[in-house]
């Protein structure tokens, strides 16, 4: 139920089209089926994100079939909107995890968060998908004394566990990023970045070659029980199966599953590209190809794409429905990173839903057995 | 990963090897004030991030 005081968002309804900037570098989306009649599954997803459509290329690997129901098109959601990082890092530092989890699912977390990034490059790599990846690592740019000693804390952490991450001095990290900035900085070799929405849709047709059937434009409408285990009515068609995965993130309607909505916070998030640099400023900014983010509380993302366009995460409102980032902001910013730069022309902007939890951890609920 | 681990779950794998732990859904107690709270929370690491950024500035300058 959405409440009155102070209503929350509600994505469902934002009419904001998927970036057109990263759709110009995509390759199409698979052609997709239309739903008709009443079809059994082993599996219903509703959701054709990164979560419903790696679910349901993981269980097309293990022979079980799947029907995936997207809304919207493939990605529509925040997977395809995304900054394009790919990193091997949770909200929370491991210790607090382990406060928070307990030392044994805290462990199993850190660990599998850490192997992330070779997850998603291998599934890339196995299954060919074209999203203008670039394995070089990320940049974390100390912009405080508590955050410089975060990331020596985060460093070491890391290191101690044999993976690739190194503390830059302030020389090595202007080389590489062009900004005097910061004092320190952190590479960790593990990530990189990709294009998100050639990443969905990658995911969807690779997931559609191995027997899975991807719906489109189809909105689930409806859950119920069923003999043989749920229903769920899409367009005037149904799908019988006995296990269903509900896999909407921020974008989930409130009355799909009740409850399920009031978890997540849908908080706004701003993305804006440049025009292209020129050849000059190309050679300076960020020239080791590495997006550069900082130890500061808000997101905020700067990378550089293979075209010359800088790419930045931008603060802006959080919950208004149609608003604009505050662009000033991001001008001063860059300003501060790279003086000389001059202002920007912002050519592409769009934004997304982030399903911000209560503890910002990403949760998995049964939501009931058969 | 939460692909991985659903599937691998759906197929019969146990609780215990998923890396996210199964939590039970619970609506937040301050779901009715959850707006203003995240507008003031937001606004109070805008002005710490600003803060820093000018402390920064400071140091660099000295
Ligand atoms: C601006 C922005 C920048 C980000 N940057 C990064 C980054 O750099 N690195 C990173 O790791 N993460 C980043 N994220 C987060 C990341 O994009 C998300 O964690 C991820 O995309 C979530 O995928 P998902 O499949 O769970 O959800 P989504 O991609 O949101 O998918 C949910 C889907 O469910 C569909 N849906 C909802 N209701 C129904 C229904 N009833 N029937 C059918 N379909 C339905 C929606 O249309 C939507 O497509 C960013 C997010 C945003 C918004």
């Amino acid at each position: 139920m959405r409440t009155r005081l102070f209503p929350l968002p509600f994505p469902p309804e934002d009419p904001s089209p998927i970036p057109a900037y990263f759709e110009t570098f995509a390759p199409p989306a698979p052609v997709t089926e239309k739903l008709e009649g009443d079809r059994h599954a082993d599996v219903v997803i509703v959701g054709g994100g990164y979560t419903g459509l790696s679910t349901a290329l993981h269980l097309a690997e293990r022979g079980i079939h799947s029907v995936v129901l997207e809304a919207r098109d493939i990605g529509w959601g925040e997977s395809s909107r995304a900054f394009g990082q790919v990193v091997p890092y949770l909200k929370h530092s491991p210790e607090h995890l382990a406060r928070q989890l307990g030392h044994e699912v805290a462990e199993r977390l850190v660990d599998a968060t850490g192997r992330g990034p070779d997850l998603v490059f291998g599934l890339i790599e196995k299954y060919g998908i074209e999203c203008s990846v670039v394995r070089n690592g990320l940049i974390f740019g100390a912009h405080s004394p508590a955050g410089l000693k975060t990331l020596h804390a985060r460093t070491r952490f890391w290191q101690a566990r044999g993976a690739p991450v190194d503390m830059l001095d302030a020389s090595r990290t202007e080389a590489l990023t062009g900004t005097r900035y910061y004092h320190a900085a952190s590479l960790d070799r593990r990530g990189g970045t990709i294009n998100p929405l050639a990443y969905v849709r990658g995911l969807a047709r690779s997931a559609i070659e191995r027997g899975a059937t991807v719906c489109a434009r189809t909105p689930a409408m409806r859950l119920m029980r069923a003999a043989g285990g749920w229903r769920v009515e899409a367009l005037g068609a149904s799908v019988v199966s006995p296990v269903v995965v509900l896999a909407t993130n921020a974008y989930t309607n409130g009355e799909f599953w009740p409850g399920l909505g009031e978890t997540l916070i849908p908080m706004r998030a701003y993305q804006l590209v440049s025009r292209p640099l020129d050849e000059p400023a190309r050679a300076r900014i960020l020239r080791g190809g590495q997006p550069l983010t900082d130890t500061r509380r808000l997101f905020s993302g700067v990378r550089r794409h293979a075209d010359g366009r800088i790419h930045v995460s931008a603060d802006g409102p959080v919950f208004d429905m149609s608003a604009e980032a505050h662009v000033n902001k991001v001008n001063r910013r860059l300003a501060m990173l790279f003086p000389g730069l001059g202002p920007l022309e912002w050519e592409y902007r769009w934004t997304g839903w982030v399903g911000m939890t209560y503890d910002l951890n990403a949760h998995l609920h049964e939501l009931a057995r058969q | 990963m939460m692909g991985r681990d659903l599937a691998a779950r759906i197929a019969g794998g146990s609780d215990a090897a998923l890396c996210f732990p199964l939590t039970p859904l619970q609506s937040s107690r301050i779901r009715s004030i959850t707006r203003p709270l995240v507008e003031c929370l937001v606004n109070y690491y805008r002005s710490r991030d600003a803060f820093d950024d000018f402390r920064h500035r400071r140091r660099r300058a000295s």
